[in-house]
């Protein structure tokens, strides 16, 4: 994991003092994690409740990512939770935030995130069907 | 980078992702000479406010002069977001550099802008007319950044920008407004900098902006040569042969919703009374936003209420927005220009629609390169969608260096539409090189 490209993304993503954790992830499966600090403390202590709605989202994203689901995010006591999906795939961009952040400039960075990953995810297609 | 060879001008933008200070210092002023054939006329630098806590803003100006020719003319500060050919971004540094023989450049500041915003204006314009007074060119523009507004943040208390008490309202009110600038805080008073400003330089074309930090209204920094300020006004002034472009929109709509100013004090900053009530009381009923609901999300509905700019039926080109609550006050973020107030309103729509009315009519050919102020919370309420913004700006002008920073409030004018300071409006400035 520690060489994972994706990893590095995320690792920048999470020096961003709101950005709480965030990962790329399925439903039941976090496939990358950032490799450098982990979560910040405050979201360790609600984990457990989060990762139980986060994988409830999945399913949706799961059933209508076909169908051009981009987006989802929730709120939970005082932390907002956001999916920023993968096009065609039922993986998604999760990051987890305070609830009352300046969520639009967060997004900002998030979607540079997303079309990082995606690059890289691209590139390693490449690789592999050559 | 784009070389019009006709006029010799040469325009280019730099990017900095790196999070250590000195590197993205470097990298974004490498980034953005390395395409000029000529060492840059004027350097305009502005990053986000990351870098105070990965190394600091000094190590990060220490590294654009690691690179950056000695002595070049360079202004800026820190913005919430910027976008530019690259993409768009609410983390980095992002930089403009010009390079032109037929110009002369001045910088200026004036300290202390919330203190004495009349003493820094002056000090800021005679800095710069000194320094252009031999000047053979007649066109004018001055670019600037002021510091925005700052909350005050004690401990326990945290930030101020809702003081729920009546009486400590009332203390605020009649003794914070006046306390807070001393020590540094308080509101920005731009529209006092940018009235005196122009009374001062008055055939001058101004753009400019409000420096903020990440949009927590906490901090925030003007750059000026290889000095870090805040409370400040910056500003770079140019004398130049070319036909001066500068482009100033707002897109908000009137709402139904109108109130009488009836009561006000500290310049009209400070609202008592909306239609003879209690001020906060009237915002919250115009707004639908009950007492109970204030009292347990206050934040919640600072920020909502933020989204309700206003302006005057007397003078409607001013806008401003509801800055916070003290007791039973409001505050503006810029002074009242009227007795009648008018809550407005912006839709996604109506910020895309800024972008095709400022470029649909523009020849790109004429322009070297387009610098831009788009207010933050316009890029704050879009999110994820500000790429339209991206994907707008490169339908019109892909092929020229552009960028656009977001600054909290903005200003722009004309030497025949005078400079007003004022929220949620987009504003461009270029210079005509056919």
């Amino acid at each position: 994991m520690r060489d994972d490209p994706i990893a590095d993304v995320l690792d920048d993503l999470l020096k961003l003092d709101e950005i709480l954790a965030c990962m790329v992830a399925r439903r039941n499966m976090i496939s990358v994690m950032p490799s450098s600090d982990g979560f910040k403390p405050e979201v360790m202590g609600i984990w457990d409740i989060i990762k139980r709605a986060t994988d409830d989202v999945f399913g949706v994203i799961r059933d209508y990512s076909q169908a051009g689901l981009g987006e989802m995010e929730f709120r939970l006591q005082d932390y907002e939770v956001l999916f920023y999906v993968f096009p065609d795939t039922e993986n998604a961009l999760v990051a987890i935030i305070p609830a009352l952040a300046n969520k639009g400039l967060i997004e900002i960075e998030m979607e540079n995130t997303r079309r990082e990953i995606l690059k890289i995810m691209e590139e390693k297609e490449e690789t592999v069907t050559r | 980078m784009i070389d019009r060879r006709e006029s010799k001008l040469e325009a280019s933008i730099g990017l900095s992702r790196k999070w250590d200070a000195r590197e993205a210092g470097r990298e974004v002023a490498k980034s953005t000479i390395k395409d000029l054939s000529q060492p840059p006329s004027f350097f305009l630098l502005f990053s986000t406010i990351h870098y105070k806590d990965h190394g600091g803003f000094q190590e990060f100006l220490d590294g654009v002069w690691d690179v950056l020719p000695e002595g070049t003319p360079l202004i800026g500060g820190t913005v919430a977001a910027f976008i530019n050919n690259y993409g768009c971004y609410s983390r980095g540094a992002a930089a403009l550099a010009v390079s032109y023989p037929n110009l002369d450049i001045a910088v200026g500041i004036g300290r202390y802008s919330r203190r004495n915003p009349k003493k820094a204006a002056e000090n800021c314009a005679n800095m710069i007319k000194r320094g252009l007074k031999e000047s053979k060119y007649k066109n004018k523009m001055l670019v600037n950044m002021i510091s925005a507004g700052k909350l005050p943040k004690f401990p326990i208390v945290g930030r101020i920008q809702i003081i729920k008490s009546k009486f400590f309202g009332w203390i605020a009110t009649y003794f914070g407004m006046k306390l807070f600038p001393l020590i540094g805080y308080g509101l920005g008073k731009e529209e006092d900098v940018i009235d005196h400003l122009v009374s001062y330089m008055s055939d001058y074309y101004i753009i400019g902006g409000s420096a903020l930090d990440s949009g927590d209204m906490l901090e925030n920094y003007q750059f000026i040569g290889n000095n870090v300020y805040t409370n400040s006004i910056v500003a770079l002034g140019c004398s130049v042969d070319l036909q001066i472009f500068l482009r100033s929109m707002i897109r908000l709509h009137e709402t139904d919703k109108s109130l009488e100013i009836t009561s006000a004090t500290r310049d009209g900053r400070v609202i008592k009374k909306l239609d003879n009530k209690p001020a906060k009381e009237q915002i919250l009923k115009a707004l639908g936003v009950r007492e109970e609901q204030f009292k347990d999300l206050g934040p919640f509905y600072y920020r909502t209420s933020n989204y309700f700019p206003v302006t005057f039926e007397e003078n409607k080109k001013y806008t401003t927005g509801v800055g916070g609550f003290f007791g039973d006050n409001i505050y503006l973020g810029y002074k009242t220009r009227g007795k009648k107030m008018i809550l407005l309103s912006i839709t996604g729509r109506e910020i895309i629609d800024l972008i095709d009315n400022s470029f649909r009519d523009l020849d790109k050919n004429k322009f070297p390169f387009i610098f831009m102020y788009l207010s933050f919370i316009l890029v704050n309420t879009l999110g994820a969608r500000t790429y339209i913004i991206k994907s707008k700006l490169d339908e019109y002008i892909k092929e020229i260096p552009y960028l656009m920073i977001c600054p909290v409030n903005e200003n722009a004018g004309t030497p025949n539409e005078p400079a007003i300071a004022r929220v949620y409006s987009f504003n461009a400035l270029s210079l005509l090189t056919k």
